[in-house]
């Protein structure tokens, strides 16, 4: 049997050390992802805490034959973030990341200015390699949290352009980061 | 939508950049592609949610695991608890013979009860009323003596003649026969209590002799059921209690004689 598929039924039935596992190997990626997206670190941690709840609970759902097990964590945890920067109104702006980004523009207090520049300075230095449109949906998008429909009525072009510049965006950034770690 | 915008749009499915609608859209054509396909698509997913590329580098907190592990594990007991106490709601047989047939168990015993004491008081009255019967009432005695032939038959020879009857019905006893009975001279309404009739299950006859005749007319029909047997019969209260008799069932040629009269 698929081993994530193995580990996925423990962790539906409860077993500790199979959640154990599952924070082994997604934890740090869940974090880092929670960090860049929620607008505290204590936010960021409890978030955290939530997802694996939340993989816990719909573990019985997991189909290793739709997506390889990093996906389908990675993606509930995204849509679990979202959800609650949506909910709490607390995500940020991506008005404000579209220009020079200022977190006490943001109303960010003094101590969390260094974190949020932390959070995005890497990512924003790779985003500004790409073409003007890539960077304007990925800031929006990715950052902002904003649906590509609502992107496109903003800036009124088609669903279909905003889609493709997205994941030709990506695409640039993930192969830029990987040249980066084979150079480093 | 073809491979190339399935492909195009798996990075942004994998990152949660799809709203729902384009979501589903994406899960048909994922669905409906080749298996080559699909497989690409879900390596190409794979490769996007591990990228660390537009993560920040941060270390995770010391700590993380334990308040996870705790998290999940908190989540779980809740779970078990809620699951415990709905389980408990929703026996469903157990649970309607607990409580929903409570009502039902409650008559029933309620109902035995009731029974069990109108049938002692109504057993007490009827061995009252036989034994005030038996004391008041008039005696009809048997006029012949039965005899065993076998478990099966039995003779009855009437005192001081020669014709002996043969019952061919299974004979439970050949005790003396014997009757009383008690009649309400103003209403006619007679009782009579019979014991040890010869055979069991036959049918007999209470008449009475005529005045003027001496023929013997029949009053009442009844059946004897077992040893004792108690009966109600309508009679004419100008009857006199003396001209009682009870004729037999019937014997071999299918007539009935007298065995039992008053005197």
């Amino acid at each position: 049997m698929d081993e994530d598929l193995l580990l996925m039924q423990r962790v539906a039935a409860g077993d500790e050390l199979a959640v154990g596992d599952l924070y082994d190997r997604f934890g740090s990626l869940v974090y880092r992802m929670a960090y860049q997206t929620m607008p505290t670190r204590s936010d960021a941690e409890d978030v955290v805490q939530e997802v694996f709840v939340r993989l816990w609970r719909t573990a019985d759902r997991y189909d290793p034959k739709r997506a390889a097990l990093v996906t389908w964590v990675m993606l509930l945890a995204r849509r679990h973030m979202v959800d609650r920067l949506r909910r709490v109104q607390a995500r940020v702006r991506a008005g404000a990341l579209e220009e020079s980004w200022s977190p006490a523009a943001a109303g960010e207090a003094p101590h969390e200015n260094l974190e949020t520049s932390e959070r995005f300075e890497s990512v924003l230095e790779k985003i500004k390699q790409l073409p003007e449109l890539q960077q304007i949906v990925v800031k929006r998008a990715y950052l902002g949290g904003q649906t590509l429909k609502q992107i496109g009525t903003e800036l009124g072009i088609p669903l279909g352009t905003i889609k493709s510049a997205l994941s030709r965006a990506l695409v640039r950034l993930r192969e830029s980061a990987s040249a980066e770690e084979s150079a480093a | 939508m073809n491979t190339q915008d399935l492909l195009e749009q798996a990075s942004l499915d994998a990152l949660g950049l799809l709203d729902e609608q384009e979501r589903q859209a994406f899960e048909t054509a994922f669905r409906a592609a080749p298996p080559a396909v699909q497989s690409q698509v879900r390596r190409e997913q794979a490769r996007f949610a591990a990228s660390e590329a537009m993560l920040p580098k941060v270390d995770v907190p010391a700590g993380l695991k334990f308040r996870v592990m705790a998290a999940v594990r908190e989540a779980i007991q809740s779970f078990n608890r809620v699951e415990t106490a709905r389980r408990a709601e929703h026996t469903p047989f157990l649970r309607s013979l607990m409580w929903n047939s409570t009502p039902l168990w409650r008559a029933a015993c309620i109902g035995f009860a009731t029974a069990t004491v109108t049938l002692a008081v109504f057993f007490s009255f009827v061995s009252e009323r036989v034994k005030q019967i038996e004391a008041t009432g008039t005696t009809i005695t048997s006029i012949g003596e039965q005899a065993m032939l076998s478990p099966e038959y039995s003779t009855f020879k009437l005192n001081g003649g020669s014709i002996e009857h043969r019952f061919m019905h299974r004979v439970v006893q050949a005790a003396a026969a014997r009757a009383v009975i008690e009649i309400n001279p103003d209403s006619g309404e007679a009782h009579m209590i019979v014991k040890n009739l010869p055979v069991i299950g036959a049918d007999y006859a209470l008449v009475a002799k005529g005045a003027r005749d001496g023929e013997y007319k029949e009053i009442a029909k009844f059946q004897a059921l077992s040893t004792t047997n108690m009966f109600r019969a309508d009679m004419d209260p100008e009857i006199e209690p003396g001209s009682l008799g009870i004729l037999g069932p019937a014997v071999e040629g299918g007539t009935s004689v007298l065995i039992m009269s008053v005197g």
